[in-house]
């Protein structure tokens, strides 16, 4: 009986899951950012421990850290309009390929002489991560048709991300050096 | 993994495939076209300033401000949020003795109470309404935050983050379907975006103010400061956040609904979005 409970516990705790079952524009969309998201924490804690480990010291990690959250802040609002105007899945594609690319730029930043280059890469990657980021805020209501169902998208949105954080560095051996969305980037 | 290899680089070619995978699975995704039209309304509103305005227009004037006020509570949170890293790394070496090491675990715990935090909130999304969801966790992750300040070190420093990954994630989950159940299809983007570069400043202040505030009261004085700020920023909120209590749109009592008052888009049983 207290099994046949625990049983009934989780297949309730599991239920937000059946908004995935049938949807395969959902399935594909939270499989790719999953793949995705965990790559993001690798990426946040190597810049990090890249950067202190060619230089030494804190200030750079934080001045990096900055310079990866400063489009953020001045760009969401305006990359909003592109997401209501424009064609979101172009944006989305877009906005990766060039993330894509800013990342392979990254490895010729590996010596003191050309971590210079880090800074304008990391703030481009951000750049197209604020492309990104309202796109696929917008397009979830969407493709979960459903609006009842919508916190229940959002929830097991937020349980991936959170996956991709605990492994993201554990993987790393080592813990985030900052940020996320919930608490929040 | 990495550690392993000792090659940092080798994070950047994952992520640049993780990014190439993530644009590949999206060429194979339909999305449906947007539900309304552009109006002629909406041609006055052309230009990329007045459109900008428009989600900022949209989060603080419409509504009644109800929007407006679930903002300036999530604003709290991510001030908070921003100087929570090097809080933890600083609390972890200085107050826990876990060392700078020991970060990485207390992290860790965070984002294990994140995973059963989204659980719990896509169960409890269909269950609650979503207003008395968000105000007790908003509440709650200030106040449970506030105790890390004050935990001794041992065990309990471990449980706190995890309770506030928990909570945090539920506000995170319920917030933002909030906004996507309340905003008009057409406003969405700019809507997100205001919101989360409001956010995003908010963050940044919370992690420029973290350092010169540690070195002036110490770690666990600073975390307390940084809780009671969020709490406080919370309670100037409280009026308007407790109007979603009560649902006046559609006049139902229904734990499963999921207005919020004066919302111009009522929800799902009495009206369509749009």
């Amino acid at each position: 009986m207290g099994t046949e409970a625990n049983v009934s516990v989780l297949g309730r705790m599991l239920g937000p899951y059946g908004v995935l079952r049938g949807n395969r524009n959902l399935q594909l969309l939270f499989g790719g950012q999953v793949v995705s998201s965990f790559g993001d924490w690798l990426y946040v804690l190597a810049l990090g421990i890249l950067a202190y480990e060619i230089t030494g010291s804190a200030t750079v990690v934080a001045v990096l850290t900055f310079a990866r959250l400063l489009p953020y802040a001045v760009l969401l609002p305006f990359s909003g309009i592109l997401a209501d105007r424009g064609n979101r899945k172009v944006l989305m594609i877009s906005a990766d390929l060039g993330r894509g690319a800013c990342m392979l730029g990254l490895l010729f930043a590996g010596s003191e002489e050309t971590l210079w280059i880090a800074y304008p890469l990391v703030f481009l990657a951000t750049v197209f991560s604020s492309l990104f980021k309202p796109a696929m805020s917008s397009v979830l209501p969407a493709l979960v048709g459903d609006e009842e169902r919508l916190g229940e998208a959002n929830g097991i949105w937020a349980q991936m991300d959170s996956v991709s954080f605990v492994l993201g560095p554990a993987l790393g051996a080592c813990s985030p050096c900052s940020g996320r969305r919930s608490w929040r980037s | 993994m990495l550690a392993l290899l000792g090659a940092p680089e080798l994070a950047f070619v994952i992520n640049g495939a993780t990014f190439l995978i993530s644009a590949a699975t999206l060429l194979f995704i339909h999305i449906p076209p947007r539900e309304a039209p552009e109006t002629a309304e909406d041609e006055q509103e052309k230009g990329w300033l007045s459109e900008t305005l428009a989600g900022f227009r949209f989060l603080f004037r419409e509504n009644d401000g109800v929007l407006a006020a679930l903002t300036v509570a999530f604003v709290g949170l991510t001030f908070t949020g921003g100087g929570i890293w090097t809080l933890i790394l600083v609390l972890s070496d200085e107050a826990f003795g876990l060392g700078t090491e020991g970060s990485g675990f207390l992290n860790s715990a965070y984002g294990a109470g994140g995973i059963l935090g989204g659980l719990a909130a896509g169960y409890l999304a269909s269950k609650v309404r979503l207003g008395p969801a968000v105000i007790w966790s908003t509440a709650a992750t200030s106040v449970v935050f506030l105790l890390l300040g004050i935990s001794p070190a041992g065990v309990l420093p471990f449980v706190i983050l995890f309770v506030v990954g928990v909570l945090d994630i539920m506000v995170d989950v319920n917030g933002t379907t909030i906004i996507q159940t309340g905003t008009p299809e057409k406003l969405l983007g700019r809507v997100f975006g205001a919101f989360e570069g409001v956010l995003i400043l908010a963050m940044l202040a919370g992690a420029l103010i973290v350092g010169p505030l540690i070195e002036l009261l110490g770690a666990r004085a600073t975390t307390v400061v940084f809780a009671v700020a969020g709490l406080l920023i919370f309670l100037t909120c409280l009026p308007r956040l407790r109007k979603w209590r009560a649902c006046s749109v559609c006049g139902c009592s229904s734990a499963r609904c999921r207005c919020y008052q004066d919302s111009p888009t009522p929800c799902s049983k009495t009206s369509s979005r749009g």
